[in-house]
């Protein structure tokens, strides 16, 4: 036996000594007068805090009964599509504005703009969908859209911050706040984990990302010059609204 | 036993209840601690990406139940000292009805810390519901079922049972002869040590009801092992001194 499982053996035999002497030393004093009546309140007050405890925690229960925690599988099956299907529109550089519809638009907003040339400068994590238009004149439109982030199982998409789009000096720049996302897991103690089945212990140590992508779509006009600093996803058709 | 016999033990355990309510009260303490340690996270995870951090932290209530464990086998070898037994000495009675009696009381002490336990785990999540700040919940922290209440209240009350037995068989044993002062905490090095066919003796026993995840399965293993160590016990309770 090495030194340390000899120390992890010794631990608890260490803490129940250490507890049967500060026991017995505790136990010689006076149990009366005073301190008794001080402990019998003690016990009083902690005992009435949990029952109002249990209660609080049953009327939650009964208020939350319909509230869910957790995602439907099905989102996040719908998520994971949704993602697969940006990559795909990177990978061919090319999307339909049918395709765009599959995501939630989160911002839009019309600059007016007279140069025949546009820099466009986003965070790395976001995607560059372009559509020149011969219909649209001296104007950029620009749209950003969102898809579902779900972490853990569970949808965190509000907890993100929009992200702000400005335009100055012949560049359309999108920044992203920070978003600072934190989730509190309780988990069932031991002793209910050892009568619960294995999927709980897998949603438990589930800390899969699906989604929460960005995707910025930018409507400028046809004979304008783009330089953009990532691959950029062209739009096909030119049917937009 | 006869009917005089389980009238001096009735008499004992009433008795107990009332003397020994210090324990209960060691009991509400350690639970008190318990709740103030359960807020620190027992876990942490992080991702990031781009500009969004994502945090997680985990509670369980773990430590509830470890320290009542810890403190039933406490109680249960406190239990059997000198004081204690000379308490048993304002009835008319013998070694095996104080032994019965000590078991009884042992029974309740650990029904109230498993209640205990159970609604102090209650009162964690209320606390940590109210007082969560800008943060989420993922898991139980409403979803514990009555069914999962009742499941983890009887199991942890065996599992009290069992560490309260065995502190009460080690006490049993020291008071009988001190030189199980030096024997006891060299059994489960030993045991740790012990290797049969590959398998540690130790784990093999941890195991055998910490792995078992049938709650009917765990009571018969809890009441067999309890009933063994009293019946390998009780000739050596008979044989310690009496008092004239």
């Amino acid at each position: 036996m090495n030194a340390v499982g000899m120390l992890l053996v010794l631990i608890p035999i260490f803490i129940v000594i250490g507890s049967i002497i500060i026991l017995t030393m505790i136990r010689k004093r006076p149990s009366h007068g005073r301190r008794h009546k001080y402990i019998k309140k003690f016990r009083i007050i902690y005992t009435v805090i949990l029952i109002i405890s249990a209660v609080m925690f049953c009327s939650l229960k009964i208020i939350y009964t319909n509230h869910t925690f957790k995602n439907n599988p099905i989102d996040i099956k719908y998520a994971e599509k949704l993602d697969s299907q940006i990559f795909n529109m990177l990978g061919s550089e090319s999307c339909t504005l049918n395709d765009l519809k599959n995501f939630n638009k989160i911002e839009s907003s019309k600059f007016k703009y007279s140069s025949n040339k546009l820099m466009i400068s986003v965070p790395d994590d976001y995607f560059v969908v372009i559509e020149k238009s011969a219909s649209v004149k001296k104007e950029i439109y620009m749209e950003v859209y969102r898809t579902d982030l779900i972490y853990g199982g569970m949808n965190v998409t509000k907890y993100m911050k929009v992200p702000v789009v400005n335009i100055s000096n012949e560049r359309l720049e999108a920044s992203s706040p920070a978003s600072e996302i934190k989730i509190k897991t309780f988990r069932k103690d031991l002793i209910l984990r050892q009568f619960s089945d294995s999927e709980y212990i897998d949603d438990y140590n589930d800390s899969r990302r699906i989604g929460g992508r960005t995707i910025v779509f930018v409507k400028l006009p046809e004979n304008m010059d783009l330089v953009c600093d990532k691959p950029v996803i062209h739009v096909k058709d030119s049917n937009l609204n | 036993m006869s009917s005089e016999g389980i009238r001096v033990v009735k008499a004992q355990f009433i008795y107990k209840l009332k003397a020994y309510d210090k324990f209960i009260d060691y009991l509400f303490l350690y639970q008190l601690i318990a709740l103030l340690i359960s807020f620190n996270a027992t876990g942490m995870q992080g991702s990031g990406f781009g500009y969004t951090n994502i945090t997680s932290k985990f509670y369980t209530e773990d430590i509830f139940i470890i320290i009542n464990i810890i403190l039933s086998f406490v109680i249960g070898f406190v239990i059997t000292n000198k004081e204690c037994c000379s308490m048993d000495f304002t009835f008319v009675s013998t070694r095996v009805t104080s032994f019965i009696s000590n078991i009884m009381y042992l029974l309740v002490f650990s029904a109230t810390g498993s209640l205990i336990s159970k609604l102090s785990g209650m009162l964690q999540r209320v606390i940590l519901y109210f007082y969560s700040g800008d943060s989420m919940f993922k898991g139980s922290i409403l979803n514990e079922s009555l069914r999962d209440f009742l499941t983890g209240f009887t199991a942890l009350f065996l599992y009290m049972v069992l560490f309260s037995t065995i502190g009460l068989v080690s006490g049993a044993l020291y008071r009988w002869k001190k030189i199980f002062a030096v024997v006891l905490p060299l059994i489960p090095i030993i045991l740790f040590k012990l290797n049969i066919d590959g398998i540690r003796v130790l784990s093999a026993g941890v195991g055998l009801f910490f792995g078992e995840s049938r709650l009917y399965m765990l009571a018969i293993k809890v009441m067999a092992a309890a009933l063994l160590l009293y019946a390998v016990s009780i000739p050596f309770i008979k044989r310690r001194d009496v008092r004239i």
